[in-house]
């Protein structure tokens, strides 16, 4: 994957997450109120795809916190996607962590587009992949630090 | 103006500056050693490393807050067909690029030292690998490498190294090696300059895997290890935050009499009058710095370029990948590959085909390894989260160290200025027919390995030019004269009496092994060639 740096990937798909959603911001409405409430409902989203159980939703809400913040550091993500997250939060269950599959025919075009490309964003971050991967977390030195020649399961 | 006089002023903190600055400070001399970065801190390794997990930046590094005037550009010609773009990964600050850098210390072999003579491409070195290899095993134990001596295919060592190799990994034993062993191919160890047990008062490794940023220690950085060391030595003073803007020669042409220098945060000139200078910028500003420094005598085309070899023979090396679903748990990465196979450094038809040298792992942290599950799995209704969650302990990275023959070319750019006003370098990488045969190589047996692996799903071959930037080389080459480098076989600038060059730019050649332990082994034999020829 080359030259492609982890920091560029996430700029272009974000990128192309503002790019697909600019035509549905709606211009009139008031720009704060829509960013707050996309930001309660990007936090659904990336707990619902995210692979922390209901066991580990404090992690959950850790990172998704996180995952927000850079974002909205980063670009104007939330700002021009705004309108697209809350359409995709509104057809999740309530309180939806970790699920199993999703339905893509209840989804818009620009919906599958929208998820698709924040789930690979997501599971390409380290902390996402090590959580999956039953990794102790990145930076923290080990006790058993032999723990890689063993078999995983 | 500010003037400083010293014995030996080397310019560039780097591993190699560093270590020439250590071995000197024995000689009683005065030494200056010079860098245009800062000097970074434990605080500011630990802060980088939190930050980092704060704001999920998994590419977090050290030059990220650097003033951007100070984080001084390339440029690069990539508007013609045959031209690669390329970008430098090198740092600004005391330590250099070694401050991240993963400690993969490899040896040449000794035929990369004459692929000239014996293949018909590239440069001859001056000096033998017989010659070179009492340093490679002192740079061993000058930065503590971690390895065994099994490797089936490396060049006559004298000597063991100074710990045993990390301890392969689950995903080594139960899958890499035996997938190797069935195309007749051993894995052996990966030599590394990070501890497998306590070295020199550093840690053994603590598997943290944020190797970039070492909290324990384990990994060799020169600003932990050298640095204070010659922080308490009365003779050698260390300035950061000063950038070299020229070399000026004397009347003669035959001597350079002052290096004129800038400091960083308030563009203060300083002038620095020494007995003897060393370049020790890396594989791009050592040659601009020989290049910006021209006279108007002999070396009105640049110091030591009068066979005009200074900016030829630009090298680095290309880093195909390709990714694997291995269709069940890979197992825990260390943070490094623990195997490696230099079965086609020396299993390599040269005339035709560049060597590699291959290593593979769990998925490596920078590889994009939700993308590609998510583009393996091909359900057009549903979007299945549980396949994705199951298929990501799975994906496994195999690259290659990619040998190039040099054609690549170093200059001026004739528009773009640094923020002091000087030329940029300007960069034209070229990747000859030859030079992607060792793409084909790696592309053929990738997928052999892969198969061996029962591999269910396998990325396309990253395009060649992957992972460029790491390697710079080849443009100050060493030389019997100057129709054939920059410098003679002691690193000494032809036509200069006290001018000296240490990086990868010195290497008529690279093989496809990564260059700093090489480096390092070229720093010590020239401490040793000032020391016995002393001022």
């Amino acid at each position: 994957m080359g030259k492609i740096t982890r920091r560029e990937f996430n700029l272009l798909t974000t990128k192309v997450i503002a790019s697909i959603t600019l035509y549905q911001f709606i211009g009139c409405t008031d720009e704060v109120k829509l960013i707050s409430k996309g930001e309660e409902n990007l936090k659904k989203l990336v707990i619902a795809f995210g692979p922390w159980p209901m066991i580990d939703r404090s992690i959950a809400e850790d990172f998704a916190n996180r995952f927000i913040e850079v974002s909205h550091l980063s670009q104007n993500y939330l700002k021009k996607s705004v309108e697209l997250v809350n359409n995709i939060a509104n057809k999740l269950p309530k309180n939806a962590i970790a699920l199993e599959s999703l339905d893509l025919r209840k989804f818009s075009f620009e919906e599958n587009e929208f998820i698709l490309t924040l789930c690979k964003q997501l599971y390409n971050l380290v902390e996402v992949r090590y959580y999956i991967s039953k990794m102790p977390q990145f930076g923290e030195c080990q006790v058993d630090a032999l723990f890689y020649t063993k078999s995983p399961s | 103006m500010e003037e400083i006089k010293t014995d030996y002023c080397i310019v560039g903190a780097g591993i190699a500056g560093i270590i020439l600055a250590s071995k000197l400070a024995s000689s009683g001399k005065k030494i200056l050693l010079l860098d245009q970065g800062p000097r970074y801190s434990e605080k500011d390794r630990s802060e980088f490393l939190q930050q980092g997990k704060m704001t999920l930046n998994d590419s977090a590094d050290y030059n990220d807050n650097l003033h951007p005037d100070l984080k001084t550009e390339t440029t690069s010609i990539s508007n013609d067909k045959n031209s690669i773009e390329w970008k430098p990964l090198r740092l600004f600050g005391v330590g250099g690029t070694a401050l991240h850098f993963n400690g993969t210390m490899m040896r040449p072999v000794k035929e990369d030292m004459r692929v000239r003579s014996l293949f018909g491409y590239g440069r001859d070195w001056p000096i033998s690998y017989s010659e070179l290899e009492p340093w490679l095993l002192k740079a061993e134990f000058e930065v503590g490498i971690a390895g065994n001596t099994d490797n089936p295919y490396a060049s006559k060592r004298s000597g063991p190294f100074p710990m045993p190799a990390h301890e392969f990994s689950h995903y080594d034993k139960k899958y890499f090696k035996p997938a190797l062993k069935k195309l007749n191919i051993v894995g052996h160890s990966y030599p590394r300059s990070v501890n497998s047990i306590s070295y020199q008062n550093r840690s053994k490794c603590l598997a943290c895997r944020a190797c970039r940023f070492c909290p324990s220690g384990a990994r060799y950085s020169p600003d932990r290890t050298h640095v204070p060391i010659l922080d308490t030595l009365d003779n050698v003073e260390i300035i950061s935050n000063v950038s070299l803007r020229k070399l000026e020669t004397n009347s003669s042409s035959n001597e350079i009499i002052a290096a004129h220098i800038v400091r960083t945060n308030d563009k203060k000139p300083l002038l620095i009058k020494s007995k003897k200078f060393i370049l020790a910028l890396g594989g791009i500003e050592t040659p601009r710095m020989l290049l910006l420094s021209a006279d108007e005598k002999l070396h009105k085309n640049g110091l030591g370029n009068m066979g005009g070899q200074l900016g030829k023979g630009f090298s680095d090396h290309s880093i195909p990948s390709y990714h694997f679903n291995l269709g069940q748990h890979a197992g825990h990465r260390l943070g490094f590959p623990t195997m490696i196979s230099d079965y086609f450094r020396v299993h390599s038809n040269r005339e035709n085909q560049p060597t590699i040298s291959i290593r593979s792992s769990p998925a490596m942290e920078s590889s994009p390894v939700g993308t590609l599950s998510f583009s393996w799995l091909k359900n057009q209704d549903t979007f299945s989260f549980r396949q994705v969650r199951e298929m990501i302990p799975n994906v496994v990275t195999l690259s290659a160290f990619s040998e190039l023959e040099g054609t690549g070319t170093l200059d001026l750019d004739p528009v773009k200025k640094d923020s002091f006003g000087s030329p940029l370098a300007r960069i034209n990488m070229k990747m000859s027919d030859w030079d992607i045969a060792g793409y084909e190589l790696l592309k053929e047996y990738g997928l052999k390995i892969a198969d061996a692996m029962g591999a269910e799903n396998i990325s396309n071959l990253s395009p060649p030019g992957s992972g460029f930037g790491y390697h710079p080389s080849g443009t100050t080459a060493m030389g019997n004269n100057p129709d054939e480098g920059v410098c003679d076989n002691n690193l000494k600038i032809f036509g200069l009496d006290n001018l000296y060059v240490v990086s990868n730019s010195v290497f008529p050649h690279m093989g496809s092994n990564p260059p700093t332990l090489t480096i390092v082994a070229l720093a010590l034999r020239l401490a040793k060639h000032l020391e016995s020829n002393s001022i």
